[in-house]
């Protein structure tokens, strides 16, 4: 399979990205140097709006071409006779040739409906992200902080569609580097420089961990195909098929590269045991980076995660129900649930720092999303699909509450100046709305409804329970409502507590303005959940399945 | 003939294996340096003898030639040559160890020689001693690079940039005076100086 040059609008937000990126880089050295700060104020916004006005167009071109919007998919066929409007529709259709369907471009990029959803998601979150930037700016540097932040998701969006075993590696690293830097931008900060240390460090074992799983896949493949094999054998569907075909070639090198490729994602998402980087790194981190970091990131190594067990390793596949024939991917998965709900629940119980506390709820609910994936224990194509749409529908809702959460916490940091629970006290008092948004953000997290987050937990719950994991679904109920314990204590600190002081306080706009956006998101999505489970349940249609 | 390749694979893996444990675990950064250009030149090695010249020639030049010495220059700018001894000690290393032997022992060599590996080597040609199709020469990898590893090539050169303009993010300090890359020493005694400032001001208070 060779590239061909009709492949090019299939890859357009990719390359989009790219061409942002260098866009920001290039344009910061145009800007003025000066040394004042309201020069190098200046500066740091130009960069910040090109990279949020940026982001924003992508996510609409990617929006278009995936041909989810009603309107687009009757405009590509249409013809007019006024002339400018035959004009858009030429670019609409133009567009939508790269849509959703056809075969991985030359076998390793799968474009299908999960990389689009994913991509609109991904970019989405940077978009948010880059919003919260605009308030919320890099000492030193601001063109690279925003460039870094495109690269990272020019990467997840690799990741989402990446079929082939190679160009996952290198796009779960372009995805990393990025996130390192960024946690470690505010070098002069300890916690800042410790948070970027330690990612680094985390991540590179854990990257190395991935490679090794990965070589042992591609091992197994070469010995399968008797060196007949082309240049395809690192290809999902290409591993699956050998190991269909050979049944008894070595199932258990496969089982081996299986549990080495989940450990290193298994790092990358942060779920327990593999979780000892992410409360430090959140909490050090600056605050909109790890709300990217804690969204974004994990919503890519989930999808990726997704991709190569269900794509690469359906023979492996098992069974989560307890007692008969637990084994495979979905029992392994399970045992981390479960680690992961009990302990990043009861790990949040304890936290003073509000970033913290948000990191433990972030690694707990790391284990409500596995249960979306442990769906495919169930041997019924329909459950299967319902525990994938279920899935994503946890991640996008999870995305905008916890880009929603993270805002609103770095409002309160820039200003308040701190960001323990203590400082939150009596918020409602000194800025009703931002006490209202996070409010909101925070009872989604907990799954109260009519908020999305309600929704995604029930379904995600239904989806468990029909694959046999009861027990699982049992535990992550009662670990739920341990969860309320902890995010009421924010409720508390806002609505309750006696403020510091009665002064009111002045959110930043452009904060206030992302953290609204990703709250809106929430409630329409708890509401009118159909909005986008239509388009999410396409995906049902993975490459390679 | 096998066996003597698989002897001269497994001194090669020895020499690996050895080169980055000392690289990691010498006091001296500059000794760990060195180990480190062996376990690179064993890399090289480990490529010749898959018949991969080519990419063993590139991993002398870059990372032999190029990157070491890179590493060498930056280790001659700092400072501090020797680093702390920071050894976790005590029964946590022995149960990691333990642990590790005992996945290492138990798992991963049961399941690796179990494992029928069926992958016999290119085939000759007649009269020739070369394989009919070279594995990975200059040629191959060329064309290749546009062919099916297309994508892969361009999101490499992506990665490899982005990675270039992190670390320059992170070594380079903007300053309001001068420009300029400050090296661990100087960005070292700049701090000391700060501190120094800041416990003198609290005496003076």
């Amino acid at each position: 399979m060779v590239f061909q040059i009709t492949d090019i609008p299939r890859i357009l937000p990719e390359i989009l990205l790219l061409f942002l990126a260098f866009m920001v880089l290039g344009s910061d050295i145009f800007e003025k140097w000066g040394r004042s700060p309201a020069a190098r104020l200046e500066r740091a916004r130009s960069s910040a709006s090109l990279t949020t006005i940026g982001l924003g167009l992508i996510f609409v071109i990617a929006l278009v071409q995936s041909g989810y919007v009603p309107g687009t998919a009757v405009a590509a066929t249409a013809e007019s006779s006024n002339p400018l409007l035959n004009y858009l529709i030429n670019i609409v259709r133009n567009l939508q040739a790269g849509g959703p369907g056809g075969a991985p471009i030359i076998g390793v990029f799968a474009t299908d409906h999960l990389t689009m959803v994913a991509r609109l998601m991904l970019i989405g979150a940077a978009f948010l992200t880059s919003m919260l930037c605009l308030d919320y700016l890099p000492q030193a540097n601001p063109a690279e902080f925003y460039a870094m932040i495109i690269f990272a998701t020019l990467g997840m969006c690799l990741m989402a569609g990446a079929n082939e075993l190679i160009i996952a590696y290198l796009a779960v690293e372009l995805t990393s580097i990025p996130l390192y830097v960024l946690a470690g931008y505010y070098r002069n900060d300890t916690r800042s420089a410790e948070a970027g240390m330690k990612y680094f460090l985390f991540g590179a074992i854990s990257s190395g961990i991935l490679l090794y799983g990965m070589s042992l896949a591609y091992g197994f493949a070469a010995s399968a195909a008797g060196g007949m094999g082309g240049n395809d054998l690192t290809q999902f569907q290409r591993i699956a098929e050998l190991a269909r075909i050979n049944p008894e070639a070595g199932t258990g090198l496969l089982m081996l590269a299986m549990i080495f490729i989940v450990v290193g994602m298994g790092y990358k998402v942060g779920v327990v045991p593999f979780h000892g980087w992410s409360p430090d790194v959140y909490q050090g981190a600056p605050t909109p980076v790890t709300a990217f970091i804690s969204t974004a990131s994990k919503a890519a190594g989930f999808i990726l995660l997704f991709r190569l067990l269900t794509v690469a390793f359906p023979g492996l596949t098992g069974s989560a129900t307890l007692g008969s024939e637990l084994g495979g991917w979905t029992a392994l998965l399970a045992l981390l649930a479960l680690l992961t709900l009990i302990i990043g629940n009861l790990a949040a119980l304890p936290q003073t720092n509000a970033k913290r506390l948000l990191a433990w709820s972030s690694i707990a609910h790391a284990g409500f999303l596995l249960l979306g994936l442990i769906a495919w224990a169930s041997p019924h194509g329909f459950d299967r699909d319902q525990g994938t749409v279920a899935l994503l529908y946890y991640l996008v809702v999870y995305s905008l509450t916890n880009v929603g959460a993270f805002g609103a916490l770095a409002a309160v940091m820039l200003t308040v100046g701190g960001e323990e629970i203590a400082d939150l006290n009596g918020l409602a008092q000194r800025n009703l709305l931002l006490a209202t948004l996070l409010t909101l953000c925070v009872l989604s997290l907990a799954g109260i409804p009519p908020l999305a987050g309600f929704f995604a937990k029930f379904y995600i719950f239904m989806v468990g329970w029909q694959a046999g994991a009861e027990w699982l679904v049992v535990v992550a109920v009662i670990t739920t409502v341990i969860s309320l314990y902890y995010y009421l204590r924010l409720l508390k600190a806002m609505f309750i507590e006696a403020p510091i002081s009665n002064e009111p306080l002045r959110a930043p706009p452009a904060i206030t303005a992302s953290v609204s956006l990703a709250v809106a998101g929430l409630i329409i999505l708890g509401i009118f959940p159909n909005l986008v489970l239509g388009v999410i349940s396409r995906v049902q249609v993975v490459a390679g399945l | 003939m096998n066996i003597l390749i698989q002897v001269i694979f497994g001194l090669l893996s020895a020499l690996i294996v050895g080169a980055a444990m000392m690289a990691v675990t010498v006091r001296n950064i500059i000794h760990a340096a060195l180990w480190l250009i062996a376990c690179f030149f064993g890399v090289g090695a480990l490529y010749l003898l898959l018949e991969a010249e080519f990419i063993a020639v590139v991993q002398v030049l870059i990372y032999v030639g190029a990157v070491s010495i890179l590493i060498l220059f930056a280790i001659m700018l700092t400072r501090q040559i020797e680093g702390a001894r920071h050894l976790v000690t005590g029964w946590r290393l022995w149960v990691t160890i333990a642990i590790c032997v005992a996945l290492f022992a138990t798992v991963l060599v049961p399941t690796l020689l179990s494992h029928n590996w069926n992958v016999p080597p290119p085939v000759i040609a007649e009269g020739s001693d070369l394989p009919a199709e070279p594995l990975a020469g200059a040629a191959e990898l060329g064309r290749d690079f546009v062919f099916v590893y297309l994508l892969h090539f361009q999101v490499t050169g992506v990665l490899l940039t982005m990675a270039l303009i992190g670390a320059i993010v992170i070594a380079f300090e903007e300053r309001a005076r001068r420009r300029r890359v400050l090296t661990l020493a100087e960005e070292h005694a700049l701090r000391e100086q700060k501190k120094n400032r800041g416990t003198e001001e609290q005496e003076n208070r």
